[in-house]
């Protein structure tokens, strides 16, 4: 639990940095990174899939981000992009990407690399349509209460 | 002035919607109703209404693109300050001067942040202590050349294959033979990713706005397609069967 916080904190802090995002919106982004690192673990835990529980911690920062953007006035994308990293997966990236390097090099024959490289690209595609979808989703229905400017 | 500002919008990373919505609410506190506008990837067209019938009608291009986001922050402060009073000229002043529009954070911090980030990352896939050093000295390094080749004005493309490559030929050979070496490169690289065009790309999509949306969508590809070229290059020269 205190390894998952200080994660989040960590990994959305250093990216809100490299971003060059506003001094004032770093603290709602550690906020967001912890909040989405720990939604994501639970939801894990309690066996939903990695892609549903990606997306309902998506939809978290995309929902609570549009309440920071109202109150300190700096654009929802701010506050989305530096604190959704932490949902980025890489590790599925990058054995989709292992498995496709083995199979054109040599393994012509190995079927269930073939199909295991192609799940995990699937999936890694899956999962990131799911952090697009869920940061999107919130901004479309909720126009009415949407930052003034955006 | 209003071009100034879809500019430096646009070039900052900000959402089509963003840039459209703020050039307009620019222009009709500057008294101006009527105003047409057309966005593209990287360039601006205006279109304003002045006298009867006649048109002024200006691309403007921006130069390059990447993200920061102060400089967002500022330029919709900008846009809250002007009213009837304010001085106009001022306000343009303080859109063109970019050094004190975007005051970076200190370089050192920023590399050392960015390894901070990677390192924390892979923790989160349960990689230990020694992971964790590998990709916070693997992702130092990188953004380190990174921020090197940039400033000297390389294809932004060459260079995410240098990076990436330098990256993970440096967290491979450090945990070279540890069997969570692949946790190590794969978060390593994570600086790279191009979470902006693909975020900004769906945002435009869904707003209707679909040539923006799917150029950046397109460039995000290629950047993945980018670092995986470096990552596969990198595991060519080092042995692709000790790191899967």
């Amino acid at each position: 639990m205190i390894l998952d916080i200080s994660i989040g904190f960590f990994v959305s802090l250093s990216f809100a940095i490299l971003f060059n995002a506003p001094k004032r919106s770093l603290i709602p982004i550690i906020i967001l990174g912890i909040g989405a690192v720990l939604i994501k673990k639970y939801m894990l835990l309690y066996n939903f899939s990695l892609e549903f529980s990606t997306f309902i911690a998506a939809f978290f920062i995309g929902l609570v981000s549009i309440y920071f953007s109202h109150k300190q006035n700096i654009p929802i994308l701010v506050y989305a992009i530096s604190s959704s990293i932490v949902l980025v997966p890489t590790v599925n990236a990058y054995k989709a990407m292992m498995g496709f390097i083995q199979i054109s090099t040599h393994q012509i024959n190995n079927q269930e690399l073939i199909i295991q490289s192609l799940h995990y690209g699937l999936r890694t595609w899956l999962v990131f349509g799911a952090i697009t979808i869920g940061i999107v989703l919130p901004t479309q229905f909720l126009k009415k209460y949407r930052f003034k400017i955006l | 002035m209003l071009s100034q500002i879809g500019k430096l919008l646009l070039q900052h990373g900000a959402e089509t919607e963003l840039v459209e919505t703020s050039i307009k609410n620019a222009a009709m506190k500057l008294g101006c109703q009527e105003l047409a506008i057309l966005i593209f990837p990287n360039a601006i067209l205006l279109s304003l209404p002045s006298g009867d019938k006649v048109y002024n009608t200006q691309l403007y291009k921006a130069e390059r693109q990447d993200v920061n986001f102060t400089a967002l922050d500022k330029v919709i402060g900008v846009i809250e300050q002007i009213d009837e009073t304010s001085d106009r000229a001022k306000l343009l002043e303080a859109l063109k001067d970019e050094k004190s529009l975007s005051p970076m954070y200190p370089y050192y911090l920023r590399n050392l942040m960015a390894g901070l980030g990677c390192g924390a990352f892979s923790l989160l896939f349960g990689g230990d202590f020694y992971i964790f050093a590998a990709a916070f000295i693997a992702s130092t390094l990188g953004f380190y050349l990174n921020s090197f080749l940039l400033k000297h004005y390389f294809n932004p493309f060459i260079s995410i294959i240098l990076v990436s490559f330098v990256t993970t030929i440096s967290s491979g050979l450090l945990t070279l033979h540890n069997e969570m070496a692949h946790i190590a490169i794969a978060s390593s690289i994570l600086f790279l990713v191009p979470s902006v065009a693909f975020i900004n790309s769906v945002n435009d999509l869904t707003k209707r706005h679909y040539t923006t949306g799917l150029v950046r969508g397109v460039r995000g590809v290629i950047i993945s397609f980018a670092i995986a070229i470096g990552i596969s290059l990198a595991l060519h020269l080092l042995g692709v069967e000790k790191f899967v």
